[in-house]
Parts: C-alpha cells; structure tokens; sequence
C-alpha cells in the first residue's frame, strides 16, 4: 500500500481496502451483504445526517459533531501519544483538520477508519517531532509502576488513573501501540485495525499479543483478581 | 538424564519440524486470566478519559457559511472594471485623429491667463496632453483579459 516518506497512510488507502464486498475477500473471510447497511465500525460514532448537516454548515450540527468527536480523537491521541498534554494539543490540531477535510470524507466508507487514520497520522508527526522527548520516554519504559493501581471506576483519582494508564501505553513501542490501542482500547475489530494501519489481520493479531503480554509483565502484579487496586 | 536428550538427531529434527506456535489471541477471551485483568483495567482507565480543555471557541464556525472570495480575485476583478471603464471613456473622449493638428481642448475665459488644455500628439497607443507647464500621457490600457495571474 502507498505511504508516503512520513509514513502516512493516505486517507484515499481506503478506498482499497475498506469495500465492504472486496473482490478478494481479506483472510479468506467474505463480507456478508447485510453488513453494507450497517458496518458494526460505525456503532457509537456520529450518524451519516449529522456528518451531512455538518458538511452544510448548519451551526448547531457543528457544535454537536464538536462535542462528540473531541472526547473519542482525544482518546486516540492519548493512546496513540501516551502523553496527556501532547493529546490535548493533537487532539485540538486534529478536530481542526478534521472539520477542513470532511468534504474529502466518501459516506460510502467508514467515517471513523477516516478519521482515526486522520488522526493517527497527526499523533505519527508528533511523535517524530519529539526527538528530544524520546529519550525521556524511554527511560519512562523501563519505569515500573510503585503504587498499586487504582480502580478505574474511582473518580477521585482520576489523575493517578491516567498516569498509570499513559505509564502503560509508554512501555509498548509504537506499533504495538497503535495495534493495541485500536483493537483492545477503541474496540475495533482486527480487520478494521488492519486497514487503518495498512498492516495484515496475522501482523494486527501479532502486534497485539505482544503488546498484551508487555502490559501483562509491567501491570499484572499491581492489580488484585477483581482487577483494581491491591488492598 | 530426560529420554529426550538420548533422542537421535533425525528424530530430534522431525519433532523440532512438528513445532507450532500458539495460535495468537485475537480474542481477549481466549487470552490468560492475567492478561484479561490487564486490559479489562486499561479499558476501563481509558473509557474515562476526558479531555480537560473545552472545545476550543471559535472553531464551530460553520463551513461554507461565509462564503470566501480570494482578495487577489476580487483586485483582479475590480481593476478589470476600472480599465476596461477607463479605456471607454478615453475612446468616447477622443476627437483627434491621428497625426492631425493640435487643437485645442478648451479655452480659457477672457481676463484671465490663458489655460487651455492643448493635445499635443495623437497616437494609436497613447494620447498627449499639456496644460500649462503639466504634461499627461495617457497610454492605451492594457487587455483586459491578461494570461497573468493577479499578483499579490
């Protein structure tokens, strides 16, 4: 598949690969028809007429895809850039590009593979713009939680939450981040992982073993059975 | 001393050759109970994740409610105008032609110094005029219609 020397993935990639009756069918599995009508990838994200008022303008369809878009890109660029601060900043960066590219969105494909390919590429320009941040976040690899982790559900702790969780995502290099954060933490399925990141189903699956099994030797012993905080 | 060490080289080959990987987990399901826990708590962690900064203002300006006219174009445009009304009026305002006399233009009224406006020359691209010490050369506008692009 093109990229580009930045290691883009073109946006237009997937007119390729995201037909939904592909003439070669990806790892021996058929899209059935009735998947045309409702991609299970478009569940939870905005409906095709909010994008369509949105692309005409209408103030409050803007304000609403604001709204409701922000929250799920500043997820990704918190996974994807495993720093609070740089996925405020993308984050912002990418619902502006977003909002000036939507025109170039085809409906007939899945609007959140666009935009999580979108933003995905932004998040891969920060990353090499940090040169000077990258030896610091590797010595944040080699880092060990000290504390127990904290439940998740706690709101109170919700700096401490997202300290572990960035800690976490630090460790794994960043395909395995990309892979993990997009199958495990945003739920998409392998084959739609596969093609935002112009990878295989096999190389997705791989990639997200691996990731686990980090996660698994850096977080397993701070977390009890029920899977919060030590006692 | 294990029996697989005593093990022949061809037979320790054929079993090496029977080696399979584990089938990679694609479903958390299918993965160990440690590792469930893990991602079920980052899961969790992430499903919280909230950006601390509101939607920036000014960026719901809607697209395409205002719409945007390049000011080179509307430069272009308006120079467009000005020559093409100012070659008009230039042709309506020439009586000369060419190589005849000059005339004079207007007379200035008795009493008074003489201030005529005085053509002095004629020509197909540019028409000479003089009042007093004042000299003003008109000069044939342009095309209207130039292959340049509009600068700045």
């Amino acid at each position: 598949m093109r990229r580009d020397l930045g290691g883009h993935l073109p946006p237009e990639s997937l007119t390729s690969v995201d037909e939904r009756i592909p003439s070669a069918p990806a790892a021996g599995r058929a899209y059935p028809e009735q998947a045309m009508s409702t991609p299970p990838s478009e569940a939870g994200g905005p409906t095709r007429e909010l994008l369509r008022a949105v692309l005409a303008g209408a103030p409050e369809a803007v304000d609403a895809w604001f709204r409701a878009e922000h929250p799920e890109v500043y997820r990704l660029c918190f996974g994807f850039l495993a720093h609070a601060a740089d996925a405020e900043d993308v984050a912002q960066e990418s619902m502006l590009h977003l909002l000036e590219r939507l025109a170039d969105w085809d409906s007939a494909r899945s609007y959140r593979a666009w935009r999580t390919t979108l933003v995905l590429n932004r998040c891969r320009d920060r990353l090499r713009r940090a040169e000077s941040r990258r030896s610091a976040e590797e010595g944040a690899a080699r880092a060990r939680p000290e504390a127990p982790l904290p439940d998740p559900g706690d709101a109170a702790q919700r700096a401490e939450i997202e300290a572990a969780l960035a800690l976490g995502l630090r460790v794994l290099p960043p395909r395995e981040r990309e892979a993990f954060v997009l199958r495990d933490l945003q739920e998409l399925d392998t084959g739609e992982v596969a093609r935002v990141l112009a990878i295989t189903e096999s190389s997705v699956r791989s990639l997200v073993t691996l990731a686990r099994r980090r996660l698994r030797e850096v977080l397993g012993k701070h977390l009890t059975l029920e899977g919060g905080a030590h006692e | 001393m294990s029996d697989e060490l005593d093990l022949p080289p061809d037979e320790l080959r054929a079993l090496y050759r029977r080696l399979q990987p584990p089938p990679l987990a694609d479903d958390l399901a299918a993965a160990d109970l440690e590792t469930a826990r893990v991602v079920r708590w980052m899961q969790g962690a992430w499903s919280g994740l909230a950006p601390r900064t509101p939607v920036p203002s000014g960026l719901t300006r809607p697209r395409g409610s205002v719409p945007h006219v390049p000011r080179a174009r509307i430069a272009a445009a308006a120079a467009a105008v000005l020559l093409l009304a100012g070659a008009v009026l230039w042709r309506l305002s020439s009586t000369t032609d060419q190589g005849s006399a000059p005339a004079r233009v207007a007379q200035a009224t008795a009493g008074e110094p003489e201030r005529s406006i005085e053509v002095i020359d004629v020509r197909p691209d540019q028409i000479e005029l003089r009042s007093g010490p004042v000299r003003l050369l008109l000069l044939d506008p342009p095309s209207a219609f130039s292959d340049e692009p509009p600068r700045g």
